[in-house]
């Protein structure tokens, strides 16, 4: 079996794009996986340990954009290092599953590795986090909303509380990031990791979020047909993030058009009597 | 002729003392040293609004900034330019490096917020046709400074509004100028038929025309629900060991080099030497006294690797490396928050070799030298790391190959930051990196061949034609084909001006040069007149015919790592290129779209296109 050594120095909420990978390389069953990861990013990939998978967590934290130190330190004698960051290639910048499976292809060809993993378009993978504790609804519904930024050059946007709660009284809107005024729909989910945003999004109705990460963390088949849009991005001038086919994913530029999706997409859901 | 981006580019050059040099997002990681503190697109694109917006008298802006940047690209533009400014060091320092024209350039020295300011301006300012805000940085500040100047702006100017507030998601407050700027669109343009226009977005600057009614005093906006003004950072009393000490969101922060306010952001630029963070100040009183120590220490035994005193790293280790842990944890935040610091990442660094922890030594000090290559006691100490603490040969001589890379690279832009323009590849020389060989097809051919021997780069070979019908011609088939002649750019080609162009061109003519016999790069790769590797990078003018030109080159592509093409955007020609073809062209021949830059000519780019898969 061939040895590989997984690794990102990226940013953490960027190696959520890389779960769909390592589950395949699982599937083929012909490698012994050590996947590295910084100290306060093994929650990330706990899951995906198995008989032949181990996590190496390093003793170091993550800094804000990405490993402190080059992971290949903790490279294991005999593995094959494989840099799975999609910042690797000048082409699979944008963070697609087309540009996972080339840049690792690109890998395993330039360490001399016979496998390649196949592209299908119509078949894009979601990023599930395995053993949620509940799948139960909230006890109110409620929209999932991730104001929180990470540095992105091609994103602007605020958010106003305030026209949100006028607009959708029926709804909760659970945050991650502290709101910023007291309000009992507001509900404070700062102190959640991102595995536990993730479940926390499957139990809400609708998805809202600003930059592509941390916003990935809700891209589970759970998720795969919810109500989901983007906020402050131009969808013409920058390439979207995880596309696949039948993608109910909206971009939107205002807090007008933020308001008017929501409500027209919960309507629907309103009528059919799941709300 | 140059363009206003050339203009402004050219601005933003090496400063004469050589601590600043270009916009906001061309800053490395390590130090923050712009001539202007805008992105280069947002800033280009904000200004080309105004000058679309008519002329410009006198502009009024608050916050000079660094090195007065804006103040001079306003100057551009404008007759005048006034500006506020609160520090006065900072008017000084720009007033004894900058040529200033008392008639063009007024520096107000003041708090913005003072009334005392505001009636200085007032007797400079009658009204102003562009008021850009630019200080403070807060929504209270912001909102203080629209008040008191956006009604000197005339009916019909423009009032802008720089935001930084996206750019630092950790060091984001509540309620930020992002948020003003939309409180504005709500309460007071909105109801007059306006919208704000953005330029950028994580670095933005809000736009808007000013209204007819807007010389009245403008009134206070209501706050949103929930405001507050953001807490300041407080400086404590006593310095501690060289570092002053400051309040922080998170608990405590020391500042090497006292600072009279610390600013988070400032300190996420990495524009502060160090910066030390504890949750209790007495432990970060201690972290200080810690850091000082082992700061010695750490320099020591960086000295005593470069110099392959192996000995002396054996006693430095032997008697500081029990102390280590303890410390190395507790720097360990600090170093979170800055990972691209290079005091810490050289303490951190040099302090996991004593410990024995080789690997991670090793890739501190390796990320130091990514930032610093020319830190020469640093590659010498990481070369005797990999020899004799790693044994690892092979990797010291791959950092001292990398380092010549690093080092010629940054020979070659500076040559094209200093002595070139007028095109894509010297604009942006990041994508000269690996490149040594030249295939130059069309005009511009003995410009390209002189700064590529200014580049000392390798073989350059030019593939053009003459006026007077002699040279080699290419082009998209092989055989006879009528040639033009566009004298005043000193342009050939092979196709004729479209109707609507021609008539653009006052006085300008094609000249026919009569019939040239042409070929294809294929061809010349068939008879063996011309080698695959000498199209490292091939660059393509031909007008109008570029794309026919890479059509007819398809055995070549495949050896050619760079690409750069000039695309004419409008229909200047008769047939001639379409953008989305050639953007289908090459990405069937596995190249990746780089960019483009406006060539001088203005009607046209220069777009570049790299091999895919290259790291």
């Amino acid at each position: 079996m061939d040895k590989l050594f997984l690794y990102d120095n990226g940013p953490s909420a960027m190696r959520l794009f890389q779960r769909p990978a390592i589950r395949e390389l699982q599937r083929a069953q012909r490698f012994e996986l050590a996947i590295a990861c910084c100290a306060d990013d093994a929650v990330l990939f706990e899951d995906l340990v198995a008989t032949d998978t181990r996590l190496l967590a390093t003793r170091l934290p993550c800094s804000s954009s990405g490993a402190l130190v080059d992971l290949r330190a903790w490279l294991p004698p005999e593995h094959a290092a494989i840099d799975l960051s999609l910042e690797a290639y000048e082409d699979t910048r944008s963070p697609q599953w087309k540009s996972v499976v080339t840049v690792l292809n690109r890998q395993l060809a330039a360490r001399g590795i016979d496998f390649r993993l196949a592209y299908d378009e119509a078949a894009v993978p979601m990023l599930d986090f395995v053993g949620a504790p509940t799948s139960e609804p909230l006890e109110r519904p409620s929209i999932y909303l991730d104001t929180v930024r990470h540095r992105d050059v091609h994103c602007h946007f605020v958010v106003d509380h305030e026209h949100l709660l006028a607009a959708l009284p029926e709804f909760d809107f659970r945050c991650t990031e502290p709101p910023p005024f007291a309000d009992p729909r507001l509900v404070d989910d700062s102190h959640l990791d991102l595995r536990q945003r993730s479940w926390l999004s499957e139990r809400c109705e609708a998805l809202v979020g600003m930059t592509r990460t941390p916003f990935n963390a809700t891209l589970t088949t759970a998720n795969r047909w919810k109500p989901k849009v983007v906020c402050g991005y131009d969808p013409v001038s920058y390439p979207s993030f995880w596309d696949y086919q039948g993608n109910p994913l909206e971009y939107v530029e205002t807090m007008d058009q933020l308001v008017q999706f929501l409500l027209a997409a919960l309507w629907r859901q309103t009528c059919s009597g799941r709300v | 002729m140059s363009t206003l981006g050339d203009t402004l580019d050219a601005l933003v050059r090496p400063t004469a003392s050589g601590d600043a040099c270009g916009y906001h997002d061309s800053q490395p990681p390590s130090s923050y040293q712009p001539v202007v503190e805008h992105s280069r697109q947002t800033l280009h694109e904000f200004l080309a609004h105004v000058q679309r917006h008519g002329p410009i008298d006198t502009v009024l802006q608050v916050g000079l900034g660094r090195r007065g940047g804006t103040h001079r690209a306003f100057r551009v533009l404008a007759r005048r330019v006034v500006t506020i400014e609160i520090d006065a060091e900072r008017v000084q320092a720009y007033a004894a490096n900058q040529p200033t024209d008392p008639a063009r350039d007024v520096l107000v020295i003041g708090d913005s917020n003072d009334p005392a300011t505001l009636d200085a301006v007032r007797q400079h300012v009658g009204a102003c046709d562009l008021l850009f805000l630019d200080g403070g940085g807060t929504y209270a500040q912001c909102a203080v400074d629209w008040r008191s100047y956006a009604p000197l702006v005339r009916p019909g100017g423009l009032v802008a509004i720089a935001d930084r507030s996206q750019l630092w998601p950790r060091a984001r407050q509540r309620f930020d100028v992002d948020r003003f700027a939309q409180e504005l669109e709500r309460q007071w343009l909105l109801p007059r038929g306006q919208r704000l226009l953005r330029f950028g977005a994580d670095d933005a600057i809000h736009c808007y025309r000013q209204p007819a009614d807007a010389a009245v005093a403008a009134p206070d906006l209501l706050v949103p629900r929930g405001f507050t003004i953001a807490p300041t950072s407080r400086r404590l009393a006593a310095d501690h060991g060289g570092f002053s000490l400051h309040t922080a969101a998170d608990g405590f922060v020391a500042v090497a080099d006292p600072v009279a306010a610390y600013d988070e952001r400032a300190r996420l630029r990495n524009e502060y030497r160090v910066v030390l963070q504890h949750r209790e100040r007495v432990g970060l009183m201690r972290l200080v006294e810690q850091f000082v120590a082992m700061r010695a220490v750490a320099a020591a035994t960086l000295d005593s690797l470069a110099r392959g005193d192996l000995g002396g790293f054996g006693r430095i280790a032997a008697e500081f490396r029990p102390g280590c842990e303890e410390f190395l944890a507790a720097l360990v935040p600090s170093l979170q928050v800055t990972p691209d610091n290079l005091e810490l990442l050289r303490v951190f660094g040099a302090l996991h070799l004593l410990r024995g922890e080789h690997e991670v030594g090793v890739a501190a000090l390796r990320r130091l030298l990514s930032q610093q290559f020319t830190d020469s006691q640093c590659l010498a100490a990481l070369a005797q790391a990999h020899l004799h603490l790693r044994r690892d040969t092979a990797a010291a001589k791959r950092l001292a190959a990398d380092v010549r890379q690093r080092l010629r690279q940054l020979e070659i832009e500076r040559i094209c930051h200093r002595q070139l323009s007028g095109h894509a590849l010297w604009a942006h020389p990041s994508c000269l990196r690996g490149i040594e060989r030249c295939l130059w097809v069309g005009n511009g051919g003995a410009a390209g061949a002189a700064a590529w021997s200014l580049l000392a780069l390798g073989p350059f070979r030019c593939l053009g034609g003459q006026p007077d019908g002699s040279g080699q011609f290419v082009a998209g088939a092989s055989g006879p084909r009528e040639a033009y002649f566009d004298r005043e750019n000193a342009l050939i080609g092979f196709r004729r001006w479209s109707t609507q162009f021609a008539s653009q061109c006052r006085g300008r003519q094609q000249q026919p040069i009569g019939t040239v016999q042409t070929t294809t790069l294929d061809e010349l790769l068939q008879r063996g007149d011309l080698r695959p590797e000498e199209a490292q990078l091939l660059v393509v003018d031909v007008p109008g015919e570029e794309l026919a030109v890479l059509r007819a080159a398809g055995a070549l592509l495949p050896h050619v790592d760079l690409v750069c093409v000039s695309v004419y955007h409008h229909s200047v020609f008769e047939g001639g290129n379409g953008d989305r073809e050639l953007l289908d062209l090459m990405e069937s021949a596995d190249m990746t779209f780089l960019g483009s830059e406006p060539s001088p000519l203005g009607h046209c780019s220069h777009a570049l296109f790299r091999r895919s898969g290259l790291r």
